[in-house]
């Protein structure tokens, strides 16, 4: 169902029916272009709404009051050396526990696999109780069907105990993947699914198609189509450490890379540009952030890093 | 930093900071409150940025957040303010990105660019639009002539383009808004 500028911009001021309110708010959970497209009008209405209701504030009795405050406390700290001496003690204290604590809980383990839902900043491992390790990335949700059977949003790295009576099953927003033992990567979105498989066989079912998966191989499911494309050098142990080594690569190719290792979508803004770089370098258990600063240095490439977890690249000069 | 630094950034962001948690929590004296503190803990306890993110992102981020902490802790609940929240929560994991700041900041140019229009120009373009009224409305409202209207907002237009003559992308932002409006 579509809905016109007018009746979501009610929906936003709170200005709806109650069965407008109640459509539109089914509206939006439908998908998560409906939740975009909110947010558009809603940045929009946000303008508008803020210009109107600007206030203006006393900046200069502001700063007064601030800086009364910080010269106050400056003051106050000249008379408190020694209780500063005993905090320095009792913070280091706290430093080595919390230092301790943050490298005991990098990788928080949970065996409760009914239903996760994960939005936390570190990965999540799941120890699930065939022996299998799963490990989530941000925001996923994973829900336990039935034994080795689960249910995927968001993206997550598997590595599959093996056991040939029972296989182990996925359904994603694109459709199902099934596996005996094997490591591998999905990422599971409404727009599009992707599989990368890091050791072992995958099989992967798409509208009534079912696709055969070895080491290196990447599938990406889109309304569009499906295309499946053979990466080299993927395995177990770069792709946790997120090692990547290019040699003579172009920017496309090491772009390309960069999605899959970091369970991003890639947009090329403009298609036309030319790609005459090459690309010799390694990174190693970089942030995505980093990653990225890095090659626009190296190539005078210009991109935006989105929240829902795209890279959109504007343009590159080489 | 040193302090003149901290009042740089201290005049650069306060009003935009105030307006923004205003936009949250709909209450000036509590918004400027938060803004206030959050600058004196940061003075007190400079934070140890990540690498790639700066102060402003910092300083917009915790201001957001705390914002709608003191929604959430308060349960405003009328439900345009519950939209606001919702669509905030929806990405309060994130942080303030630059992008994001810069808009806070143009918005704020635009504010005192509209200010400083003459009387009779900036409230004929102020009703027009930011209030949304027709040019019928206004002549009502002022009492003077549509025609006269239109020679105000025209007037308007034409001084803010001189005033951000040297920003043509905050004049384009002026229009992209009140075209959508």
């Amino acid at each position: 169902m579509a809905f016109d500028k007018k009746r979501i911009l009610d929906f936003i001021t709170g200005k709806s029916s109650s069965e407008e309110y109640d459509a539109l708010k089914q509206w939006q959970q439908d998908s998560h272009d409906n939740i975009e497209q909110l947010r558009k009008y809603a940045d929009v209405e946000d303008d508008v709404s803020t210009l109107s209701n600007y206030q203006e504030v006393d900046t200069n009795s502001a700063w007064n009051h601030v800086e009364e405050s910080i010269s106050d406390q400056k003051t106050q700290t000249i008379g408190l050396n020694y209780r500063r001496i005993a905090a320095v003690f009792a913070l280091f204290a706290l430093c080595l526990w919390g230092i301790q604590y943050m490298v005991s809980t990098e990788e928080k383990t949970v065996t409760d696999t009914k239903h996760i839902v994960y939005t936390g900043d570190k990965n999540q491992i799941v120890n699930y109780k065939d022996g299998s390790e799963i490990t989530l990335g941000k925001d996923a949700t994973l829900k336990e069907n039935d034994f080795r059977s689960f249910g995927l949003s968001g993206n997550a790295y598997f590595k599959v105990a093996r056991d040939e009576n029972n296989q182990f099953r996925i359904i994603i927003y694109h459709g199902e993947v099934y596996v005996l033992g094997t490591e591998f990567s999905i990422n599971s979105t409404p727009a599009y699914s992707r599989v990368v498989v890091t050791k072992g066989r995958v099989r992967m079912s798409t509208n009534d198609q079912n696709y055969i998966l070895n080491d290196g191989d990447v599938i990406e499911v889109r309304k569009e189509g499906v295309s499946v494309k053979k990466f080299e050098n993927i395995t177990p142990e770069n792709w946790k450490l997120k090692e990547l080594v290019f040699q003579n690569s172009s920017i496309h190719d090491v772009l390309e890379r960069v999605a899959l290792y970091y369970s991003i979508e890639l947009i090329w803004q403009d298609g036309s540009a030319t790609d005459h770089c090459r690309i010799n370098t390694t990174f190693k258990n970089q942030t995505l952030e980093s990653v990225m600063k890095e090659l626009a240095i190296l190539t005078g490439m210009e991109y935006e890093i989105q929240t829902n977890q795209r890279i959109i690249i504007k343009s590159y000069k080489c | 930093m040193d302090k003149q630094s901290f009042k740089s950034l201290f005049y650069q962001h306060y009003q935009p900071l105030c307006n923004y948690a205003f936009r949250i929590m709909g209450d000036l004296d509590r918004s400027e409150d938060i803004v206030q503190d959050i600058f004196i803990k940061l003075w007190q306890q400079p934070p140890i940025l990540q690498e790639g993110k700066s102060m402003p992102s910092y300083i917009y981020t915790m201001v957001r957040n705390r914002a709608l902490e003191v929604m959430r802790r308060d349960d405003i609940g009328q439900r345009v303010h519950k939209q606001i929240l919702y669509l905030h929560t929806e990405a309060s994991e994130d942080d303030i990105t630059e992008a994001e700041i810069e808009k806070h900041l143009l918005i704020d140019k635009i504010y005192v660019s509209i200010r400083q229009l003459p009387p009779k120009s900036r409230e004929a373009f102020t009703l027009s639009k930011i209030n949304g009224l027709t040019y019928a409305q206004i002549a009502e409202k002022m009492g003077i002539s549509v025609k006269t209207v239109e020679h105000h907002i025209s007037r308007a237009l034409k001084s803010l383009r001189e005033m951000l003559a040297d920003q043509v992308s905050l004049f384009f932002l002026i229009l992209h808004i009140f075209l959508l409006k």
